[in-house]
């Protein structure tokens, strides 16, 4: 069995020069990396059972280098990918194909590595995870994840955690609004708390980041760039979302005797084990290990016997929440299950 | 009888229960620097200044301002930082101050050490 280091960094970074060269070439690497990020990782899925074993060690130097050559990566992609999106060396099917790989890659691989680097202790690997957030005009999600959805996880309060019976197009409203004005509500809460100025506020990068890299986009590769910089950002939102919306589906914390919600257990979350598509997205399907230890680095997440786990893996799942009524005829029996667990 | 009694006092164990609350555990914090250790080792120290305002340094770290509030019935710290806001509930013992991280409930307890020697010193600071 290769070592897990090897499965995540081989997983998270093939991608990269695929899509990169099917910017600047087109043709066969662009359906190179598009198998890769759909076929080839299900197929894994499904072939390979037994679930890659947690590392037991404290610190993982290998994973740090791992994530911010991903940040990296994805700053230089983004920009390769709008620009050849914006310009007139590509064809329209392998800019169709570019931008689904490219958004394919940005919604699992970007997100769930921003989504690492937010919860690091230290301003630079921090920082690093916001503006990949930014980029991706998701900037808020780095204060309201750690500041909203992991306080209110699996409760009703939580914009981020998908109510039984709540279809995820209603979810994704309520979790993009939601997360956005309780993030903001909370960050001029501390800022005020803090005594610190408003051009502090960490929604001031946010926003104006954003702003200023679709500047850039518009800049350097026309109206067709930003506008393939916006489609971008809503395609990896969407999956960011969809991710959200299966991570919790249907669970929820009880009231406890003093009225407030019982302390988040394994049974709050939903998990995957499939290792391929856990390896593409750096552990984000063991969720259950990941609310219980928020600063556990991702190869030593693991995934707890009695939990509640999907039937099938994480983007699969995701896909048949695009369908509602079939999502709620393979989901709800299965949260109900979890719901009286005490 | 009064023997009895005093075995009695040294045979419970002298673990608080009930979390201090906001104004108790500022009537006990206000003005002073506390040393925190776990397991024996030394962890950090705190000045709690004025208006809930705190100076924090890890031992043998730089020092970090910040302030607390309560909520939830936690004593909640904010340093500006990523890893705030940490929320604790301290216990008022006869040995000194229990401290209980509530951010990942189970993982660390502190210790109020109250025969130290300590100085808070904060070179990254003007002060």
């Amino acid at each position: 069995m290769p070592h897990p280091m090897m499965l995540f960094t081989c997983a998270t970074l093939l991608p990269l020069p695929l899509i990169g060269l099917g910017a600047l070439l087109g043709g066969g690497w662009i359906l190179a990396a598009l198998l890769f990020l759909t076929l080839i990782t299900a197929t894994l899925d499904h072939l390979v059972t037994r679930a890659t074993p947690a590392l037991a060690d404290t610190e993982f130097p290998a994973a740090t280098a791992l994530s911010v050559t991903l940040a990296l990566g994805h700053f230089a992609l983004l920009a390769l990918v709008i620009r050849a999106l914006g310009g007139d060396h590509l064809g329209p099917w392998e800019k169709a194909g570019l931008f689904t790989a490219a958004g394919l890659f940005f919604g699992q691989v970007s997100n769930s590595n921003a989504h690492e680097l937010i919860h690091r202790p230290g301003r630079l690997l921090h920082g690093l995870g916001v503006w990949v957030y930014v980029s991706l005009l998701f900037g808020h999600h780095a204060s309201a994840h750690p500041l909203v959805h992991h306080r209110l996880v699996a409760t009703r309060a939580d914009p981020s955690s998908a109510r039984l019976g709540e279809s995820f197009y209603r979810f994704a409203r309520r979790a993009w609004k939601g997360s956005f004005h309780q993030g903001l509500a909370i960050e001029s809460e501390r800022l005020a708390r803090l005594g610190r100025p408003r051009w502090q506020h960490p929604y001031v990068t946010y926003c104006g980041g954003a702003a200023l890299l679709l500047g850039l986009s518009a800049l350097l590769a026309g109206p067709l760039g930003l506008l393939a910089h916006l489609g971008l950002a809503g395609f990896a939102q969407t999956q960011l979302l969809m991710s959200d919306y299966v991570q919790h589906y249907g669970l929820t914390r009880t009231n406890g005797p003093d009225g407030r919600p019982e302390p988040v257990g394994a049974w709050h979350s939903w998990n995957s084990p499939h290792p391929a598509s856990s390896a593409l997205m750096l552990n984000a399907p063991r969720h259950s290990d990941h609310h219980a230890r928020p600063a556990r680095p991702f190869p030593a997440l693991t995934l707890p016997d009695a939990s509640p786990m999907l039937p099938r893996s994480l983007p699969v799942m995701a896909c048949l929440a695009l369908w509602p009524r079939q999502w709620r005829r393979v989901m709800d029996p299965r949260a109900a299950q979890w719901r009286n667990v005490a | 009888m009064l023997r009895i009694l005093i075995l009695l006092c040294l045979a419970t164990p002298a673990m608080a229960q009930t979390p201090m609350t906001a104004a108790e555990f500022e009537a006990y914090v206000d003005g002073k620097t506390l040393s925190f250790g776990t397991a024996g080792e030394p962890y950090g120290m705190e000045w709690y200044r004025s208006n809930r305002r705190v100076t924090w340094a890890f031992t043998g770290e730089d020092c970090q301002d910040g302030v607390w509030y309560e909520e939830a019935g936690n004593i909640c710290f904010d340093y500006g930082d990523v890893l705030s806001p940490q929320c604790w509930r301290f216990y008022d013992e006869p040995g000194g101050l229990r401290a209980e991280f509530m951010n990942e409930p189970g993982t660390t307890v502190l210790y109020e050490a109250l025969d130290t020697e300590e100085q808070l010193i904060c070179p990254n600071m003007a002060s």
